[in-house]
């Protein structure tokens, strides 16, 4: 009955920039995995963005809102141990959430910040997670890249273009052969 | 009462992972060929590409309950908020004895309910952050999420 796919927890640091943030939202809408979003991260996503001047804070409520319509959020209650996998006490929320939900993987672009394993849960970062699940499909993923892109309308995005700002994000295996023997996640 | 089933065609593809195109099914049982339908066979040669192609298959019967974990890994959810997406979409809880249960069909429902109002949001998510001018922001020196 199990569709056989992996659950993840995404830090608040993928969630911006929006062609990141769209990738991951795209590919759990199509089954590739189960996204669960801190509530705490939701909010850390507006207050950040809103202080930042990056945009303004009715678009940045509205952004929280909308996000969070998709997925909904999940919260968990504290935990005192937090910190034994955690240096920074901002990030606590995220190990109290791998407590309570037990995913696969914590994903977060600051892999140096936690224990690279939280209880059963694996610390990834977003470019490698999604490296290691498409490693032997490279094919399937290009397609999701291009369904991402046709999403685009208002300015209308090349994928070419998508493709090229993933890289600066980190996505550097997408101009890579896909390695041979590399241990299959699923 | 023993049941083959066999696949006849061209060889698989040099992976030989999969079952290759144009195949055909033949199914015999205790000796006996049996004529299947042609949307049945079209339906079982699917199956077993997927299957070969190392794809997990469920095959349930429309009608057929589930137990709240296995709709839940069906969803893929887990059970608590399969329970809070069941309630909110009106979907039917069966109770037997002590057991909680679902009709695999009204599962196949909230499925494509949860997929409609997840295509949307994300919709309207784009569209303002459109608005907004995101996209035009795709360097990590813009980001301020992103720690030293």
């Amino acid at each position: 009955m199990s569709k056989a796919r992996p659950t993840i927890i995404l830090d608040t640091n993928l969630l911006f920039p929006a062609s990141t943030r769209d990738l991951f939202v795209h590919l759990a809408i199509e089954g590739f995995f189960e996204l669960l979003i801190p509530k705490v991260a939701l909010e850390e996503l507006g207050r950040t963005l809103q202080a930042s001047g990056v945009i303004s804070e009715e678009n940045a409520t509205l952004i929280e809102q909308k996000l969070e319509a998709v997925f909904g959020s999940i919260t968990a209650p504290r935990w005192r141990e937090a910190g034994s996998y955690t240096s920074d006490q901002n990030d606590w929320f995220l190990v109290e959430c791998v407590r309570s939900f037990r995913p696969e993987f914590l994903v977060t672009r600051n892999t140096k910040d936690f224990a690279p394993l939280i209880l059963d849960t694996r610390v990834i970062s977003g470019a490698t997670f999604l490296r290691d699940l498409f490693y032997d499909n490279r094919a399937t993923f290009m397609r999701e890249i291009s369904a991402i892109v046709s999403r685009y309308q208002n300015p209308k995005v090349s994928i070419e273009r998508y493709i090229a700002a993933l890289q600066v994000q980190g996505f550097d295996w997408l101009e890579q052969e896909p390695p041979e023997n590399q241990p299959s996640m699923s | 009462m023993s049941t083959s089933i066999i696949v006849q065609g061209p060889p698989a593809l040099a992976s030989q992972r999969t079952v290759a195109p144009g195949s055909q099914l033949r199914v015999e049982v205790d000796g006996n060929k049996q004529k299947l339908p042609e949307n049945l066979e079209r339906l079982l040669l699917q199956a077993l590409a997927d299957y070969a192609a190392g794809q997990t298959l469920t095959l349930t019967s429309e009608s057929a309950l589930v137990t709240t974990q296995q709709a839940a890994d069906f969803i893929g959810v887990s059970r608590p908020t399969l329970i809070k997406l069941l309630v909110e979409h009106h979907t039917p809880l069966l109770t037997t004895g002590k057991h909680r249960r679902i009709r695999f069909s009204d599962l196949l429902v909230l499925e494509d309910q949860l997929r409609d109002k997840r295509e949307v949001a994300f919709k309207e998510l784009i569209e303002v952050s459109e608005s907004a001018g995101l996209y035009s922001l795709t360097d990590d020196v813009t980001n301020p999420l992103v720690k030293g």
